[in-house]
């Protein structure tokens, strides 16, 4: 607890940490208050009032079918980012776990682990992505599963390079020597050790995996019309860019500030975390 | 604005016939004069089957008509026009025909085309191994024999007076007698044909280069020097590529866009109205729709007037659950059907489903409008209980896996040359890709007498009750008919738009003086 305060107070001291824990909070917010506070039905058409700029009734314009734009980007708010959370979450647990392991059980073990790790890492993990989802078939919760996946070889990759340090210093020697278990030793000695930058990497991976499952939506291989997915919106709205930018524009500027909220937050992150900084 | 387009197309015409009139024939090249150049065609869905017996798509078609002949060729009337064939005549039952074919025609392989070719063109399209699309829109041909070199004689089993119009379906291609026998799948990678262009280079997904065929068979034709099909991944691209200046002719534009494309300057936008349309398939032979309430529920949850401005942009007419509208001659005009979400409902609860009814219906992405329709049906049929979620996917894995085998998707259909093609092809029992199964034996009689029957009064009646038929039975829901709409560059002359879409007669385009491409 203590530990938690003392780097929440680090983090708020830097320009970037500060505004981008504020961005963060108000983007969680948003993901669970998010459709509630939606002021019309995000799939509710309004022959009317198709291709409306922002006006009072629309406050951020309408689209193609004259759907309330602040509406749909508020309901697919909630999608959008707990997805890419859900997304980097089975990244981060999966690769640290590798990582972790592989780099305590070191020899032969970790050579094979860390050789086929780096094989999967060969394949960018937007191209990864799609080749998970041709084999799961198309729907938002394989697009996160994928994007888990993709994820995973990144994360063990420095989860083991941190265990690799962690694991020459004495307490570890200590507690071998007391004939502690490898359990015990990997979760009560390692984790906490080498948690922080797996959490830095985890919170800028927001970032990207909320960009990727854009760019899954975005093909057609992530969240199905009419679904408010943010980068489904961009996608639709492509066809009717040259009768009204605003379907476009207003998924695109959410997207690009959850984007920026994250980075900033993981830069501040790392430096609060960073014992030699915060001297 | 579409109206002047339609105007002046219709005055270019007018005034072509009225050259033909008091010039007579000789004035007709000065018309369309200046041959050479390049003519660059966009289009957004991937010619994949060279083959042209096998070919399914518009695109497809359209190179294997430049290959290719056929016996008869589909005029802007929907009546058949000389290919192969110079004229034909019937026994008076229309059981027997005669075609009569040129003496000038030479196969791209430097073999002379002979009555020989035909009837081994047409045993292999006729043979069920084959699987040729459209192989039941022939007609019910019972034999084609050779009279002479240059005369087949086409018998039918029963009298089928629409026999010239049924054989200029796009796949009904005349091909060397011998590599039909040697190597027919050759004719995937190796065209052989008598058409007016020859394939200089083919690279799916990017360009087929065709060069002009110089044996063709009409003296002066084709005026171009060759044509390039080029490949863009989307409608939008191709859209940008003809403002560009990168192609010359695009056949398909996004209702969505074509008002800024026909706008453009230097630009003529083409707008044909046509029977085109898109329907919701549903397996009527399976639960939940083979419950006619059920189909009928839905069929009432739709607003087509709203369908046509949200998903045609108004460049189309509702349509009324029958795939004939009025561009076809015996067209069964009925009011539309009414936008009734109550009686839906209690339909719906009639039918077993009280709480409404889970579905999942499925949209290729191409083209665009498929996955609209379903967006916009999904939101429509919400207040008569139907809880729709949509699945799009991409156009091979749809062609793949879902055409004609899934319960309930988009489909998405050309205009045919007549009412007996179109039922043929996609309503009765028999029909070459009856997707509905609704398998229906009292319009089955009705379309095969209609098929049998050469007078126009009893046919009227017979598509009539065939189209009421439809409309209460709801095999399928057809809520949209399309206008054809396109583009060319200014400097492209001759091209006229063809309302059935598969067919562009690229051998009368030219381009004028001001073109890029000349040389």
């Amino acid at each position: 607890m203590n530990g938690f305060r003392r780097t929440l107070s680090a983090l708020v001291r830097t320009p970037q940490g500060a505004i981008g824990l504020l961005l963060c909070l108000l983007l969680l917010a948003l993901t669970l208050f998010g459709p509630e506070l939606a002021p019309r039905d995000p799939e509710k058409f309004h022959f009317t009032a198709r291709f409306a700029a922002p006006s009072a009734e629309f406050p951020l314009g309408t689209d193609w079918y004259g759907r309330d734009l602040l509406s749909r980007v508020l309901a697919g708010s909630r999608s959008t980012i707990l997805l890419a959370l859900l997304a980097t979450f089975i990244g981060t647990v999966a690769g640290a776990a590798i990582g972790i392991v592989s780099g305590f059980l070191g020899g032969r073990a970790d050579e094979i682990m860390m050789r086929l790790n780096d094989a999967l890492m060969a394949i960018p993990s937007l191209l990864f992505a799609l080749l998970i989802l041709s084999v799961l078939g198309s729907s938002s919760i394989n697009a996160v599963v994928a994007i888990g996946i993709a994820f995973t070889p990144g994360m063990a990759r420095i989860a083991r390079s941190v265990t690799l340090q962690a694991r020459e210093f004495d307490y570890v020697s200590a507690a071998k020597a007391r004939g502690e278990g490898t359990a015990w030793i990997i979760l009560a000695e390692l984790l906490p050790n080498v948690i922080s930058p797996v959490i830095v990497e985890a919170t800028i991976r927001v970032a990207f995996a909320v960009m990727t499952l854009a760019t899954l939506s975005f093909l057609g291989l992530g969240a199905q019309p009419p679904s408010p997915e943010w980068g489904l919106m961009i996608a639709e709205g492509r066809d009717h860019m040259f009768r009204s930018p605003w379907p476009i524009l207003v998924p695109g500027v959410a997207i690009a500030l959850v984007a920026i909220s994250f980075n900033l937050l993981g830069d501040g992150l790392r430096d609060a975390l960073n014992p030699q900084a915060s001297s | 604005m579409n109206g002047s387009t339609v105007s002046r197309r219709q005055f270019l015409l007018g005034s072509a016939a009225l050259g033909v009139g008091t010039f007579g024939l000789s004035s007709l090249p000065a018309f369309a004069a200046s041959a050479g150049g390049t003519l660059r065609i966009g289009l957004n869905i991937t010619p994949n089957k060279l083959n042209p017996m096998l070919t399914r798509l518009n695109s497809e078609y359209m190179i294997a008509e430049m290959l290719y002949s056929g016996l008869t060729t589909l005029g802007h009337d929907m009546t058949a026009q000389p290919d192969l064939a110079t004229e034909w005549t019937s026994n008076e039952d229309a059981t027997e025909w005669r075609f009569t074919l040129r003496e000038n025609v030479v196969f791209s392989n430097g073999e002379k085309l002979t009555s020989a070719d035909v009837v081994a063109s047409f045993n292999k399209l006729l043979d069920p191994e084959t699987s040729a699309p459209g192989r039941r829109n022939l007609g019910p041909i019972s034999g084609v024999t050779a009279d002479g070199d240059h005369a087949v004689v086409i018998t039918t089993e029963s009298p089928f007076g629409d026999l010239p119009v049924g054989l200029t379906y796009p796949t009904a291609k005349v091909l060397p007698a011998a590599l039909i026998e040697a190597d027919f799948a050759g004719f995937d990678q190796t065209p052989v044909g008598s058409g007016p262009f020859r394939l200089a280079s083919f690279k799916p997904d990017q360009v087929a280069v065709l060069e002009r065929n110089p044996d063709y068979f009409i003296a002066g034709e084709p005026y171009l020097d060759g044509v390039e099909v080029r490949t863009f991944p989307d409608a939008s691209s191709a859209a940008a590529a003809l403002l560009a200046g990168e192609i010359d002719l695009l056949n398909e534009i996004q209702p969505t866009d074509y008002q800024r494309v026909a706008d453009a300057p230097g630009i003529d936008g083409l707008l044909t109205p046509s029977g085109r349309f898109l329907d919701i398939v549903m397996d009527n032979s399976r639960a939940p729709f083979n419950d006619k309430r059920v189909r009928e529920a839905l069929s009432l949850s739709l607003d087509r007037e709203a369908i046509v401005e949200l998903v045609a942009e108004g460049f189309g007419k509702p349509g009324n659950d029958s795939p004939v509208n009025s561009a076809y001659r015996y067209y069964d005009d009925a009011p539309l059907k009414s936008f009734d979400p109550d009686k839906a409902r209690a339909l719906l609860a009639e039918a077993g489903y009280p709480d409404g009814l889970k579905l999942e219906l499925v949209a290729s992405v191409k083209p665009g409008y498929r996955s609209s329709l379903a967006v916009v049906i999904r939101e429509m049929a919400r207040a008569s209980g139907f809880d729709i979620s949509v699945k799009t996917m991409d156009h091979p894995t749809y062609l793949d896996q879902v055409w004609k085998k899934g319960q309930f998707y988009v489909g998405f259909y050309n205009m045919q040359p007549t009412e007996g093609t179109i039922f043929n092809l996609l309503f009765t029992s028999g029909a070459s890709w009856n997707e509905t199964k609704w398998n229906n034996e009292s319009f089955d009689a009705l379309i095969s007498e209609a098929d049998r029957t050469t007078d126009t009064a009893r046919r009227t009646e017979l598509y009539a009750e065939a189209q009421r038929l439809m409309r209460e039975d709801v095999p399928a829901i057809v809520p949209c008919f399309f206008d054809l709409l396109g583009a060319k560059a200014e400097y492209v002359e001759g091209y006229v738009q063809h309302p059935r879409g598969a067919n562009y007669a690229l051998h009368t385009v030219s381009l004028s003086d001001s073109a890029p491409t000349r040389k």
